[in-house]
Order: structure tokens, then C-alpha cells, then sequence
């Protein structure tokens, strides 16, 4: 009787038991991530694959730290923050700026070996593969020309790594030549042989063959292959997909829309711009326009909107316009003491005469690109884009390129074409070396500003020549030239975090404190 | 004056001690009679018996003494004429000695009361005059709360005669006039010992036994009685926690348990503590112990629990008591109780309230607006100094710097807070059912204007008895809290600016620079930051006995927690940049736990085996979601319609699933009850860890020894037990999918109308290897009794190791990633505990009890996962600014976090000292600036020139609390001490951080000038950006203390004349009375780690204890309080 009893008790509480086991036995142990997917469930289709690209886009928009190294320390700019990698007030302690501008070009790099490996397997037309393919390897090669620009020798790594050994030991720096001739250069050419000339609304803005044509031409600058400059260049300029804007001053509206088409001389609308870095206020603002200008004094803004003045031309590159050349007035503003303008802390800031800004002072000179005049800005939420190749660089590419092999005479079209925009009267009966003279002047007058100048007077083998000769600009001459230029600056120091990452494998630039 | 008003206090108290004594003389006087009572043998009397009848012979012996006849008619002849003679002074006994023989009659006596009985032969061995003198005993027993305490054992010493008290409390006992003591006992309270001394009422107030040997503990899947115990577990019970009034848990915690290190983060509202149990085990993960209510695993938030609701907290520390827990185990375990109705107890209501102002220990000092002018002037002249360029509102040549205003921001934006709590409850029993339920409102108001918090709470805790064998019971928890945060509480501002302009607009600051910018008033008065927190936790059991000490237990609960934040900033602040930002973020989290657990308890005569085994598995999911819009027309609906914004902008959502699944066991087995041994074991699997990796197993096994039956007739140690216990506990140590090669989505623009494109890329590494961190912990200790168990004294000795701890090694970027988890590393800790806990004074009227606690624990760091076998600590875990500027260190060898930084030698007092000194890698040779020492001897001070500079982990830390009853009063003082840990106060320097920065130590006036060269101060500017961060000795400050944590008055007021109510009690607190530090800080009970959110490869907590980056000072309470009790 009472064993019954007890059965039944047991068989009652299995029973409830088993009911909750029962609502509660699904797998709880295997992990399903519900907001993100696993590399083994990605690149399974089309989208996925083009997704894999888009994401290679993206390192470049950390753009203001990294583009920013290629106008500061130069002739035509100046970070006046104390900051040791602009300022070449060595010792430099090679850590800080040069860690995010050597990361996030690494990172980007991954994310382009990951997709060039990948999207092979994707099922999907080898075509549309092809052209993925392409744009990835376009996008390696920049991030791979950007390091070299700045470090020199880098280590190649072409693939995701598999193991934490690999990653380590991939640390090595490989010869300069090795990294042009083994993957700028083969990734440009595949990206030339799969790129589309030109995309659907919703994708423009992608890189293009002529994008992938341009910057083969920039690298061939850099290699002095002339002959190659010209077969690249010659691509862009036949291909007459691009041209110059009528307006200097509409490369930087962007409030309708960056790829708003605007008028050439002719009166059609054309694109200037090849590749850019795209920005979106509010989506992705760009930070840029904050870097330049002290906002609050030249339109209707609240000092939140205000910029922080950090990087300012150089009186010497602002004096050296011709006062004729209409790229004067759309690339700079004038503010003195007196309407508002800045008051630094403690007036460390000087005027242009070497003493307290007053209002009797010359006004200082700030960059006006990157603003878009009828539209209010927004501190580091701005919507201009970065410029990372434009028709007039092609152009001036060309004219260079026609100088150094056959001497001036063939280059004469191009180069006036970009003066002839400005205002200014054409070139013309020039020697060789004058005209080389005038490329260093226009390139300078046309782009400065836009992140190519520290790349042309390192090509061009002047950087240290340009810097020492810098005279005019006492606020300059006050953060800049402490100790002078010294030969190694030439290369960036590689970042102590990536030489610690390395497991002492990463080797430091000469002449910079390991 | 003052000398009248204490000569009247003294004549006061003399008339009130001879009062006093005259009372006692009297009361003694008046026991003295009432209690007489004479034996027969001794009254004496004299009688004419001569041809008296038996009646009549009564009714003189009744006449002539105290005593009646009591006889049953015809029983006895009365009329019989028993002539007996003429009686000179007879005593009593002898003449009903005569009568009784005379008459064959036994007489008996009961007091006043002689019963006549005809004599029978059975009779005649007894005696023929029987005395018995008994008398009848009657009074009430009560409890600590002053409660009528139902089934007291009321009994005659040295006999087994006695009765029980009734459910009010009554008791009415018959004892015989030769017994002299009565015994009353009750389980869990101090058996008491009465001396009668012909008293007749004896009311008496139990009193609860703390280091009761019948004391019950919980452990984790069920209880254990105290003395049985094997490992190391330190108890609170209700009466601590609810003894001073506190508002988080972990406050109530505070220095009440020996091996508990509780650390507060911050006075503001909403600001939390860091707990350590025994230390320090890991290096990525939280260190906090895990929280486990009434079974529920997982704490969650703590200003959820009302403590008026807690019946006791356990701590489980060593690994014996943990493993049961496994694999959550590392950090220790708190286990809380909540109360529930007790059986065969009659219905309680409580209402428990108090109100406590609040005001800072100690305000900043603030510059005024000249001192303030003069140092950014004297830093002006700093930088440029033959040509400064004053700002022109400070400018001395224009303005006359001593006639600015002063505005104290600190008084702008500071009150004294009020915080008041209410808690209604009830709690009982049926026969069946036994119940609790309570209702809490509280509300708190913070140091700051606009910053509250407010709560309500509910709690229903039941069990019903279904049939004899089927038991179901019910727990839960409802909450909802509302904080209104603070945002910048910066008042660090120019003091120079008023809170208003002439327009009666909020002032701006447009000093130092061109950007104007927000007073912090109008901040605080115009910017929304709110939270709310909604709580349900609930859980609900079955338990069945499924044959004498066999029951399953089945039990399921789910613990559900929102929490939304509104943020909005208005467009008329002039630092915001989006003409009004609007925000609003959500996180919910759900934790669903279900648990099956058989237990088996039989004793086999005097051994006991106690077997638990089970299975369990708990999910948890998170999900966040925020949104923002920008650009508001209107101020007016705050972050309340988000849809009113021009932009929305930046939505997300979030979502994340975990799931643990465990098998457990344990068994406890008491031999003849001396020997104890434990065994107890979990296994886990995670699903955190990659397929291989998710099952561990963490077994412990435990033994100790009884000495209690070698030492039983030893007064002066009753009562010792040897414990030892080793065993293995685990640490998940990592995140969410952190095994998983993840693939997230990131934003590009694209297009004409430069829309937003998708695109996924990888950006972790998988890490299929990653094994749980395990923590291998020895423990010995002792229990001992000593005096009559008056003194117990507590030891324990433990060592642990934590191996595999899992770190984020960096890795190159080219990986497409920064870091990767390895098992890498390992850690030790060991410490002593002592805990004592003594009744110094114990009499009825008078108690004095003392607990003391004293613990160390030394850390060091075996092995950690990088090359060097050191990692610097970024100082941005601690809100030390970013970049390069670090301020601690892991180092192999070292205990976790040491500080690590610069040693300063003064400063550059003079211009020969700076030419003198050849390296100047930093730029410091400033006059007027910090000289650091070059510790290389390289003759340049670099960063190579950095050491340890300070160890933040105390050498040995604790509480003493004494607690005096006298009569019904109580007064108690709980000290906390800590000694030996190093601070690393950030609060000075941000006054030397001239950059927009005011100047705002309280040292400010003792800096570095040409007319003030001897100090350690540096001048005004002299710290620029490039070193301002980095850790000197100079912010290395000793941060022992001895602080008056609590003071509590209590009073217990008599309640017997009013009906209803059982007891009342008052009490009025005080907290943070006084501190004995040299901390120059505002609090040296300090690990402020605010900072950077992103904590590196490290958890921020972990390793970067002592921090003092707090601006707001510490807090004192006055608190009055009420129970009432029905």
C-alpha cells in the first residue's frame, strides 16, 4: 500500500519534471549569434560578396588623421597643435598619430585579402566575381601605396591568416621595390582589367577603371616610369568620362549631393572628381572641415559648429598665388583679431607680423575647401568628400610625365587647361627644368590642401628643400623647424604599438628611437 | 553658563541614582515578604483540645494560624471527640503528628491548604503529614523585538517539570517552594537561567544566538547546521543588516564580513562599489562575486533589493563552499535570503521607515575669481614670458583682477539631500500556508540639484504545504526605479563667470580660447539624462518528499530587467551642436533558470549523510536598442518624441544569447558527529566557448574535525573545530561569441543622394582553444568557543591560484583585428581572516558584545601573457587621459595594478639647478616644474626613468562593531579600518592641467611662484600636455583610514499597555562620523575608475583599484528611524 503510494509520488514528480525538462531541452550550448554573422555562414551569395567590398571602403574614413599627414609638414601647411610628427620637433617619440594612420590601413588590407580569397567561392557569375575581385584588389593597393608613401618598407601579407604563428611571423618588412612590384602594382593592373568604367546610381562612387587608371599613373610618378604615367593617363583622358568643372569652387558644394554633375567650360555637366572618400552629415560626417577653419568667423555659426583652426596654410604657399588666379579666393579666407577670429590659449597664437594679433594686423589666411558655403556645418559632421583623385591631377600627371620623357612641348595642353580654369594665363616657351619648376608651383596652386603634397615633394626628392625654405610664415616658423629638417624624416617612424604587436618582428624606420 | 548647565546635569543625575537605589531597597523589601512561607515544623501554637471534636480541633488550629482544612464530607468522622489535652506552644507538625495517630488520618499539605485523608495502609511509608509547598509562577517571554515568543521551554532546574509558552508568549508554572531556578530555551536564542527568589511574576526577553551551534546556514542548494560546517562561509544575518539603515546591499555588506573587500566607486547617485572576495583572480573578466537570490543566480542590479526584505546573506569563500557553483564559483559566492513567514508563526506586520539627510564630509575648495585671474595669468606669463598675452577679461594691465567676481560653482550646484524610505510588510502563517509580502517606496536625493532617484518595490514570497509530501512555494521581486542622472557635474569652472547674465540668460564662459562655452548650472538645468529601471524577478518551486529524506526539488525562475535611458539637450545650450539632440537607449535582459535537484538526508544514530545532486541550465539574452534625432523645433517634448526631430539618426539594435548547463552534487557526511567531511562538485558547460571547450568539471572536498566531546567539561574552551578544504572553481572570463570568427556590418556612403551602404567584414579571430580560467583554492581554519562560548574566535588561512587566465594579447592590425584571448597567465592570492565576535558584559540589564574582523590578502601575479611579463596599465581606465599615459602596471611578481610612473624629487627651484642637469628628453626642465629622478642614472630623465610607485591593495583591512543593551536601549558603533593601500589622487591635477582647465585643488594657493619656491606644487603652465598625465609620486598617497562608518541609537519603547502593537523601536543613525586619514582626497574609501568606457585588453576594475578620480565628496547621514511592529 504504502509503496504504491510512493511510486506514484515518484511517477507524479518524473512526470512534472520531465514536462519543464522537456520545455527547456533545446541546444542552449551552441552559440547562434541573432545581430551578427559568422565568417563559416558568410559569403554565400552576390550580396554578401559586394558587402565584403563595401567594408573595405570604410577604413578609408578615418580620412582626416591619415590624409592630413600629406599636407602638414610640408611647404603649403602647418598643424599648429604641439604635435611631433607634424612638427618635426624631434625627438620624436614614434607613438600617437602615425598608430591609426598604419592600423587602419592594415585593417583595411585585411578586410580586402579576406574578400580576395573569399568571393572566389561564391556561386555566382565569374564575371560579377571578377569585377568584386578587382575592386578589392583596388582598394589593397591604395591602403599598400599609403603605407609605402609614409613608412617604406612593409610587410606583404596577401591572405587572412590562419593561425596566430602566421600573423606574427607575416610582421617582416619587405623590400620597397617588392612592395610596388609584387602588389600595388599587379593589384592596379588586375582592378584595370575587371573594373567597371562606370556604376548604376545606387553603387557611383565605387572605383572605377579610371580610378584604378589614375592611380596606376600616381604610382608610376612615384616609380618615374613617364611612359607608363602616360599610357595610364592617356586611358582617363581618352576615355572622356571626366573633365574639368567650369567653377573651381564647386569641388567642395556637396550639399546636393556629391555627385552632382556641374558644368564644364563648355557648359555640360561633367565629373571632376575620379575617387573620393564620401562623407554624409549626420550618417558618416567627415571631420575635416573642423580641422581648417575656425567656422565661427567667417559665416552665421554658433561656436558649436566652430572648427578648431588646427591645420593652417602657410603664409609662404599663400603669397606664392599669383593675385590673378581666381583658386586663391575659392581656397581661402581671411580673418584677423578683430572680427571675432581666434584668441588662443594664453596668445601663443602670433599674428602674421610676428606679434600679438591686433587689428591692425595682415588677416591670417584659413582653408575655405571642405566648407560648403550655403549650408551650415555641423563640427565633425561634415558632408563635403576627401578627394583622393581628380581630373586636374591626371592632367598635371600628364603634363609631368610628357616634360620628363619628350620636354615641354607636349605638355603645355595640360597643364594650361588647369590654368586656363584658374584665370590664368597658358605656359609657354619653357626649358625642361623651369617647367618642372611650374608643375611643383601649379600642383601646389590646384591641390594643396587635398592631402598630395607631402607625396609630390617626396617623389620629387625636395621635401626637406621645401621645409628649409619656408621664411615668411613666422607662426610656422615658431612650431616647425625647432631643430630643423634631418634626412630621416622622410619616412614616418613605424608605430611603437605595431612594433610591440610584432613580437620583434617589425623593425623601426633609421634614425627613430626603438 | 556652560559650567551651570553641567552642574544641573549632575544634580539631575544624582537625584535620579538615589531614586534609583531607593527603589531597589524597596523592591528588595517588599520580595522579601511576599515570598515567606513558613513549614509546618515551625509555627507554633497554643490549644485547649480537651473534649474537643476532630471539627472543632480544625476550626481552632484555623483560628489561631494561616492554614485551612480542606476534608470531604463523610470521609471522615468529624464529630468524633478526640480528647486530647491542654497544648503549651506546640508546633504545628507535631500536633497533626498527634491528631493524624490519635484519629488514623493523614493530613497533607499544599500550601496554605491542609487536606485531611483517612489513613490507609498504603499510606502509612509516606507519613501521616505530608508538606508540600508549591507555589504558582507566571510571566511572558519575549523576543529581541520585544514579540511574545511562542514555545518557549520553561523548566525547573534539575528536573524535567515544565511548561512551554502559549503562542502570546504566557507561561504559568507550579513549582515546588524548593526549586530555585528556572530554565528557558528556544531554539536559536541564548538559553537563560532565571533565579526565582520567590518571585512569582518573571517576564524575561530572549535574546538570539548568534554563534547558536543550532544555527542554520544556507550553502547553496540547502543548508547546513553552523556547527557542521566544513568550509569557509561568513554570515550576515537580518538583525546586522537592518541595525542601521543602508540603501544598497553591498553598503549593508560593508566591513560586516571577514574576507569581504568592498570598495566604493563613487557618492553619487546610482554609484556602485567593487566587491572582492579574497582578492583579485582575473585579469580580463569581472572579479565581482556572483550573486545568487533566494536560489536565483545572478544579482543583477542592487539597488533593486530593498534590505528590509533580507533574512540573512552568507558568503561562500573557499573553494569547498563554492564549487557548488563551479564554474561561477571563482569570485565567491553571496547568497541572499529573503525573509519568508515561518511556520507556526502568527501574522507580523512591520512598517519600517526612515529619513536621512545627507551632506558632503568635505566641499571642494575653489578658487575665487582673482585667485583665479592671477594663476592663468601667471601661466600666461609662463608660456610668453616677456611678452604675455593676457586674455583680455583677466588681463591685469586692463582690468582690476582683485575686484572679479567669485561664483562657487560647487554652492550652485550642491544641496543637502533628504532620502526617506518606507517598507510595509507583512509576514505569517496558516497550517498550510506561510506567507511574506512587503511593499517598499524610496526615494533619495543626490548631492547634486536635479539628481534623484526613486523606487518602488514589491516582494511576494509564499509556500504552501499541498499534501503531507508536496510542497510549492513562490518568490518574487518587483521593481521599478527612476534616476535622474547627473551629467557634467564639473564644478571645476571659471569662477570668474556668474550663473546669470545681466539678460538673466545663463552666462557663458568665452575665456581661453574662442569657443564659448555652457555654465555647468545651466547644464545641470537644462540637459535630461534619465533612467529607469524595471525589475521582475520570480521563482517558483516544487519540492516532493518522495520517501523519508528523499525529495526532488524542481524549481524555475526568470529575472526580467529593462532599462531605458532618456537623454535630451536642449538647442539653447550653446554647445549643442545638433539644435537639440534627443536620445533614447534600452537594454533588456532575461535570465531563465530551471533547476531539478534530488535530495537525501538520513542519520544512522549519531552519523548524518546529506547528498544533493542536480541538473540545471540557464539562458540569458540581452538585447539594447537605441535612437537619436536631431533638430528640434521645440524643447518642450525632451526625448519624448524623437519623431519631432528633423534628423533621426543612428538607430541600432543589439541582440545576445548565452546559455549554461550544469550537473552538480554534493555530499556532507558527519560521523559521529566529529568528523565532517565534504565532497562537492560542478560540472559546466558554456555555451561562450567553442564545441570541445564548453565542459569542465570543478570538484572540492573538505574535512573537519569536532573537538567539542574532548573539551565538553572545558569552561574555557567549550567548543573547536579544525577545518581544512581544497578544491577547484572555474571563470567563464570571457564575453559572448568570443570563440567565433564574428563578421560585422559597417557603414560607407554611396551614391547620388550619398545613401548608406552595408558592408560586412570579419573583425574577430576565432578562438575555437579558449578554456575556462580555474581557480584551485586551499583553505585551513578553525571555530573556536572560548568561556562558556562567550568568545568565538574564527581563522582561516587560504592560499589560491588562478591558472589559464584568459587575456587579450595585442595583435597586428594586418590580422584585421587588435587583440585575441588566449588562456595565458596566472595569478595567486593568499590571505588570513580572523573574525571575533565576544559578549564582554551579559546581564539582564547591561550587554555589551564586540565583533571584530582583520583580514590581508597579498596578490601577485605568477604569469601573464606577454613577452616582457609586464603590461602597462593606460591610465585612461581610470579617466587619467588617453594616448600613451599610463599609470600602472601588471608585472610578473608584483600584485595586480601597482602603480607605476615617475619619481618626483621636487621641483626645478632654480635656473643653475635646470642648466646643471644634462637630458631633458620629456620637456620638464621648466623652472617652477616638476624634477623627476633619473632613476637610470643615464643623465636624462625618459621613460625609462618609470618604476613602481605604489601598491593600491591595503595590507590588512576589517571592521569592529560594539554593540551595548542596556535595558531598552541600544547604542552600536561600527568602525572600518584600512591599511597600507596607496591612492593614486587624480583630483590635484587637474588643477595643473592648464588648458581650459581651471585651477581647482585645494592646494592651489601653495603652488610653485617666484616668491613661493619651496614647493611641491608645480608652477602655473608648467604641465603641458606631453607629461600631464603621466603618474608621478607625487600623486601617491597613502590611503589608509579608520572611519566611523556607523553610529546607531536605538530604543526600544514599552509597548506592553497598548494593544496591537508589539513593539516599537527608534533609532536615530549617524554615518561617516569621522575618519582618521592623512588622504588629502575627499574620501580615501575610493576606487573611482570613470573613464574611458573602452577598457583595453583588460577589465578596467580589475586592475586599476585605488584611482581617486572623483569629484564628488563623500557623504554623511543623519538618519531617524521607526519599526513599529503589530
Amino acid at each position: 500500500m504504502i509503496k504504491i503510494e510512493i511510486m506514484q509520488r515518484i511517477a507524479l514528480s518524473v512526470l512534472g519534471g520531465m514536462l519543464l525538462m522537456n520545455l527547456s531541452c533545446s541546444d542552449i550550448l551552441t552559440e547562434d549569434p541573432p545581430s551578427f554573422v559568422t565568417v563559416e555562414n558568410f559569403f554565400q551569395n552576390e550580396a554578401d560578396a559586394r558587402a565584403a567590398v563595401i567594408a573595405i571602403y570604410t577604413h578609408l574614413h578615418p580620412r582626416p588623421d591619415q590624409f592630413l599627414p600629406g599636407i602638414w609638414g610640408t611647404d603649403v601647411a602647418f598643424d599648429r597643435r604641439p604635435n611631433e610628427i607634424a612638427n618635426y620637433n624631434a625627438p620624436w617619440t614614434p607613438i600617437g598619430f602615425t598608430s591609426q594612420m598604419w592600423n587602419e590601413s592594415w585593417l583595411g588590407i585585411a578586410a580586402a585579402n579576406s574578400a580576395i580569397v573569399n568571393i572566389p567561392n561564391v556561386p555566382e557569375d565569374q564575371s560579377v566575381l571578377d569585377a568584386l575581385i578587382g575592386e578589392a584588389r583596388f582598394l589593397r593597393a591604395y591602403y599598400y601605396f599609403y603605407l609605402a608613401q609614409y613608412f617604406g618598407d612593409v610587410p606583404i601579407i596577401l591572405e587572412p591568416a590562419t593561425s596566430l604563428d602566421e600573423i606574427f611571423a607575416g610582421q617582416v618588412r619587405q623590400p620597397i621595390d617588392d612592395v610596388y612590384n609584387n602588389v600595388i602594382l599587379p593589384d592596379l593592373m588586375a582592378a584595370v582589367g575587371s573594373l567597371p568604367s562606370t556604376y548604376g546610381d545606387v553603387d557611383r562612387g565605387r572605383a572605377t577603371v579610371d580610378a584604378a587608371n589614375g592611380f596606376l599613373a600616381k604610382v608610376y610618378a612615384v616609380r618615374q616610369q613617364w611612359a607608363n604615367v602616360i599610357t595610364a593617363t592617356d586611358v582617363v583622358i581618352s576615355g572622356g568620362r571626366y573633365d574639368l568643372v567650369a567653377d573651381y569652387a564647386d569641388l567642395w558644394r556637396g550639399s546636393a549631393g556629391e555627385f552632382q554633375l556641374y558644368p564644364n567650360k563648355n557648359g555640360q555637366p561633367v565629373e571632376e572628381k575620379i575617387f573620393d572618400v564620401q562623407y554624409k552629415t549626420n550618417v558618416r560626417g567627415a571631420q575635416t572641415h573642423t580641422q581648417f577653419g575656425d567656422l565661427a568667423s567667417i559665416g552665421d555659426w554658433t561656436p558649436a559648429e566652430a572648427g578648431w583652426s588646427n591645420v593652417l596654410p602657410t603664409l609662404d604657399w599663400f603669397n606664392s598665388f599669383d593675385p590673378a588666379d581666381e583658386r586663391l579666393e575659392k581656397s581661402f579666407y581671411l580673418v584677423n583679431g578683430s572680427n571675432g577670429g581666434p584668441t588662443w590659449n594664453f596668445g601663443r597664437e602670433l599674428g602674421p607680423d610676428g606679434e600679438p594679433n591686433t587689428d591692425d594686423d595682415e588677416p591670417r589666411p584659413y582653408i575655405t575647401k571642405y566648407l560648403d558655403p550655403g549650408v551650415p556645418q555641423v563640427r565633425n559632421n561634415g558632408n563635403v568628400n576627401i578627394n583622393l583623385l581628380r581630373y586636374a591631377d591626371v592632367l598635371l600627371l600628364r603634363a609631368e610625365a610628357e616634360n620628363e620623357l619628350n620636354g615641354p612641348g607636349g605638355a603645355y595642353p595640360y597643364i594650361n587647361a588647369v590654368r586656363e580654369r584658374a584665370g590664368l594665363p597658358g605656359l609657354s616657351g619653357l626649358d625642361q627644368a623651369s617647367f618642372r619648376e611650374a608643375i611643383i608651383d601649379e600642383r601646389a596652386w590646384e591641390l594643396g590642401m587635398e592631402g598630395h603634397r607631402r607625396w609630390d615633394l617626396l617623389r620629387w626628392g625636395i621635401l626637406g628643400e621645401k621645409i628649409n625654405g619656408i621664411s615668411e610664415d613666422p607662426d610656422y616658423l615658431s612650431y616647425i623647424q625647432q631643430l630643423g629638417f634631418q634626412p630621416q624624416y622622410v619616412l614616418f617612424p613605424i608605430p611603437q604599438d605595431a612594433i610591440d604587436n610584432s613580437r620583434g618582428n617589425l623593425e623601426q624606420n633609421d634614425g627613430y628611437l626603438n | 553658563m556652560k559650567s551651570g548647565l553641567l552642574r544641573q546635569l549632575v544634580e539631575m543625575s544624582k537625584i535620579l541614582l538615589y531614586s534609583f537605589i531607593i527603589q531597589c531597597i524597596a523592591y528588595n523589601f517588599l520580595l522579601a515578604n511576599v515570598g515567606m512561607t513558613q513549614k509546618l515544623s515551625e509555627v507554633f501554637l497554643s490549644v485547649d483540645l480537651e473534649n474537643t471534636s476532630l471539627e472543632k480541633t480544625f476550626s481552632k488550629i484555623e483560628r489561631l494560624t494561616e492554614f485551612k482544612f480542606l476534608y470531604s464530607d463523610g470521609s471522615i468522622d468529624l464529630e468524633r471527640n478526640i480528647n486530647l489535652e491542654i497544648y503549651e506552644n506546640i508546633s504545628l507538625e507535631e500536633l497533626l503528628i498527634t491528631i493524624a495517630r490519635v484519629n488514623k488520618l493523614r493530613f497533607k499539605r499544599i500550601n496554605n491548604t491542609i487536606i485531611v485523608d483517612p489513613l490507609k495502609k498504603a499510606d502509612r511509608k509516606k507519613g501521616m503529614v505530608i508538606e508540600t509547598i508549591e507555589k504558582t509562577i507566571e510571566g511572558r517571554v519575549v523576543d529581541e523585538n520585544g514579540e511574545g515568543l511562542p514555545g518557549v521551554s520553561v523548566l525547573i532546574k534539575g528536573t524535567t517539570q515544565g511548561t512551554v509558552t502559549d503562542i502570546n508568549g504566557n507561561y504559568t508554572l507550579t513549582v515546588p517552594d524548593d526549586a530555585t531556578t528556572l530554565v528557558f530555551s528556544y531554539v536559536g536564542y541564548v538559553q537563560e537561567e532565571e533565579v526565582i527568589a520567590g518571585r512569582e511574576i518573571i517576564n524575561l526577553q530572549l535574546v538570539p544566538d548568534i554563534s547558536t551551534l543550532a544555527e542554520v546556514v544556507v550553502i547553496g542548494y540547502g543548508t547546513v547546521r553552523k556547527s557542521d560546517l566544513t568550509g569557509s562561509v561568513a554570515s550576515v544575518s537580518s538583525e546586522e543588516i537592518t541595525q542601521f539603515p543602508t540603501v544598497r546591499l553591498d553598503e549593508a555588506l560593508q566591513g560586516r564580513a571577514a574576507g569581504l573587500q568592498i570598495t566604493s566607486t563613487g557618492s553619487e547617485i546610482g554609484g556602485g562599489t567593487t566587491i572582492r572576495i579574497r582578492g583579485s583572480n582575473s585579469l580580463n573578466s569581472d572579479n565581482e562575486p556572483l550573486f545568487v537570490i533566494d536560489g536565483f543566480i545572478g544579482g543583477g542590479d542592487l539597488n533593486s533589493i530593498n534590505t528590509s526584505d533580507i533574512e540573512s546573506i552568507e558568503v561562500l569563500k573557499d573553494a569547498s563552499a563554492t564549487a557548488i557553483y563551479g564554474a561561477r564559483g571563482s569570485n565567491g559566492v553571496i547568497l541572499i535570503t529573503t525573509k519568508r513567514g515561518k511556520e507556526g508563526q502568527k501574522t507580523r506586520l512591520t512598517y519600517d521607515s526612515f529619513l536621512s539627510i545627507q551632506s558632503p564630509i568635505n566641499r571642494p575648495t575653489l578658487p575665487s575669481g582673482p585667485e583665479y585671474a592671477q594663476i592663468i595669468n601667471e601661466a600666461v606669463e609662463f608660456f610668453n614670458p616677456d611678452n604675455p598675452i593676457y586674455d583680455p577679461l583677466l588681463d591685469p594691465n586692463t582690468v582690476d583682477i582683485n575686484s572679479l567676481p567669485t561664483t562657487d560653482w560647487w554652492d550652485e550646484m550642491s544641496r543637502n539631500a533628504v532620502l526617506t524610505s518606507h517598507t510595509l510588510s507583512v509576514g505569517g502563517s496558516t497550517e498550510t500556508t506561510s506567507y511574506y509580502f512587503s511593499g517598499n517606496y524610496f526615494s533619495q536625493e543626490g548631492l547634486y540639484e536635479d539628481n534623484e532617484l526613486e523606487r518602488y518595490q514589491f516582494r511576494v514570497n509564499l509556500d504552501q504545504q499541498v499534501t503531507d509530501w508536496l510542497k510549492m512555494g513562490f518568490s518574487s521581486q518587483i521593481s521599478r526605479i527612476y534616476i535622474d542622472e547627473i551629467g557634467s557635474s564639473n564644478y571645476l569652472f571659471n569662477p570668474t563667470v556668474p550663473v546669470f547674465d545681466e539678460d538673466g540668460n545663463y552666462a557663458l564662459n568665452n575665456l581661453l580660447g574662442a569657443q564659448e562655452t555652457d555654465n555647468p548650472v545651466a547644464e545641470q538645468d537644462q540637459v535630461i539624462r534619465e533612467q529607469f529601471r524595471t525589475r521582475i524577478l520570480g521563482m517558483t518551486y516544487l519540492e516532493a518528499e518522495l520517501f523519508k529524506g528523499l525529495k526532488y526539488r524542481l524549481q524555475a525562475g526568470v529575472d526580467m530587467q529593462n532599462t531605458k535611458r532618456g537623454f535630451y539637450s536642449p538647442n539653447v545650450l550653446t554647445e549643442e551642436p545638433n539644435n537639440g539632440t534627443a536620445e533614447i537607449t534600452t537594454r533588456d535582459n532575461l535570465s531563465v533558470l530551471i533547476e531539478n535537484t534530488l535530495s537525501y538526508t538520513r542519520e544512522i544514530g549519531d552519523d548524518r549523510l546529506d547528498l544533493v545532486a542536480g541538473y540545471t541550465r540557464q539562458t540569458r539574452t540581452f538585447e539594447g536598442f537605441d535612437a537619436r534625432a536631431f533638430d528640434f523645433v521645440t524643447n518642450n517634448t525632451g526625448y519624448d518624441n524623437l519623431d519631432g526631430g528633423a534628423v533621426q539618426n543612428r538607430i541600432r539594435s543589439d541582440k545576445e544569447e548565452d546559455g549554461l548547463e550544469s550537473w552538480l552534487l554534493r555530499s556532507n557526511y558527519s560521523l559521529d558527529d566529529e568528523f565532517l567531511f565534504t565532497f562537492s562538485a560542478r560540472a559546466d558547460a558554456a555555451s561562450q566557448f567553442a564545441e570541445g571547450n564548453k565542459w569542465a568539471f570543478f570538484p572540492s572536498g573538505a574535512l573537519a574535525w569536532k573537538a567539542d566531546k574532548y573539551l565538553s567539561s572545558s569552561q574555557i574552551l567549550p567548543r573547536a573545530k579544525l577545518r581544512a578544504s581544497y578544491g577547484e572553481v572555474g571563470n567563464i572570463g570571457i564575453g559572448r561569441y568570443s570563440s567565433l570568427a564574428r563578421v560585422r556590418n559597417r557603414t560607407y556612403i554611396l551614391g547620388p543622394n550619398q545613401d548608406q551602404a552595408i558592408g560586412f567584414e570579419q573583425n574577430s579571430l576565432p578562438n575555437p582553444d579558449l578554456k575556462w580560467e580555474t581557480t584551485s583554492q586551499f583553505n585551513i581554519g578553525a571555530d573556536l568557543g572560548f568561556f562558556d562560548n562567550r568568545l568565538n574566535l574564527t581563522v582561516d588561512y587560504y592560499q589560491k591560484t588562478t591558472n589559464d587566465l584568459i587575456a587579450a594579447v595585442p595583435v597586428p592590425s594586418s590580422s584585421g583585428t587588435n587583440s585575441f584571448l588566449l588562456n595565458l597567465g596566472s595569478m595567486k592570492n593568499t590571505g588570513w581572516e580572523v573574525n571575533i565576535s565576544s559578549t564582554n558584559i551579559s546581564t539582564p540589564d547591561f550587554k555589551w558584545t564586540t565583533d571584530f574582523n582583520i583580514n590581508t590578502n597579498k596578490n601577485e601575479v605568477v604569469e601573464i601573457a606577454a613577452e616582457e611579463g609586464f603590461v602597462l596599465v593606460n591610465g585612461a581606465f581610470a579617466g587619467l587621459g588617453g594616448g600613451d599615459n599610463f599609470a600602472g602596471i601588471i608585472q610578473e611578481g608584483k600584485p595586480i595594478g601597482s602603480f607605476y610612473g615617475h619619481v618626483q624629487d621636487g621641483l626645478w627651484n632654480t635656473q643653475e639647478e635646470i642648466d646643471a642637469f644634462p637630458g631633458n628628453s620629456l620637456d620638464l626642465k621648466q623652472l617652477g616644474g616638476p624634477r623627476w629622478v633619473d632613476i637610470d642614472g643615464d643623465g636624462d630623465v625618459d621613460l625609462d626613468d618609470r618604476q613602481i610607485i605604489g601598491d593600491p591593495n591595503p595590507d590588512f583591512f576589517g571592521g569592529i562593531t560594539n554593540t551595548f543593551t542596556y535595558k531598552r536601549f541600544d547604542l552600536s558603533a561600527f568602525l572600518q579600518y584600512n591599511v597600507g593601500g596607496d591612492i593614486l589622487n587624480y583630483l590635484p591635477r587637474n588643477g595643473h592641467i592648464l588648458r581650459g582647465v581651471p585651477w581647482t585643488d585645494r592646494s592651489y594657493r601653495d603652488r610653485w611662484t617666484f616668491e613661493n619656491r619651496d614647493s611641491n606644487i608645480p608652477r602655473s603652465g608648467t604641465v603641458g600636455n606631453a607629461i600631464a598625465y603621466a603618474a608621478t609620486t607625487e600623486w601617491i598617497e597613502d590611503g589608509s583610514f579608520l572611519r566611523l562608518r556607523n553610529i546607531t541609537l536605538g530604543y526600544n519603547m514599552p509597548v506592553d499597555k497598548i494593544r496591537y502593537i508589539s513593539s516599537v523601536r527608534m533609532y536615530f543613525t549617524a554615518t561617516n562620523l569621522f575618519t582618521i586619514t592623512n588622504y588629502t582626497g575627499f574620501d580615501p574609501d575610493v576606487n573611482s575608475t570613470t573613464g574611458s568606457s573602452n577598457p583595453g585588453p583588460f577589465a578596467p576594475a580589475n586592475i586599476t583599484r585605488g584611482y581617486d578620480n572623483n569629484r564628488n565628496p563623500a557623504i554623511r547621514n543623519f538618519t531617524l528611524g521607526i519599526n513599529v511592529q503589530l
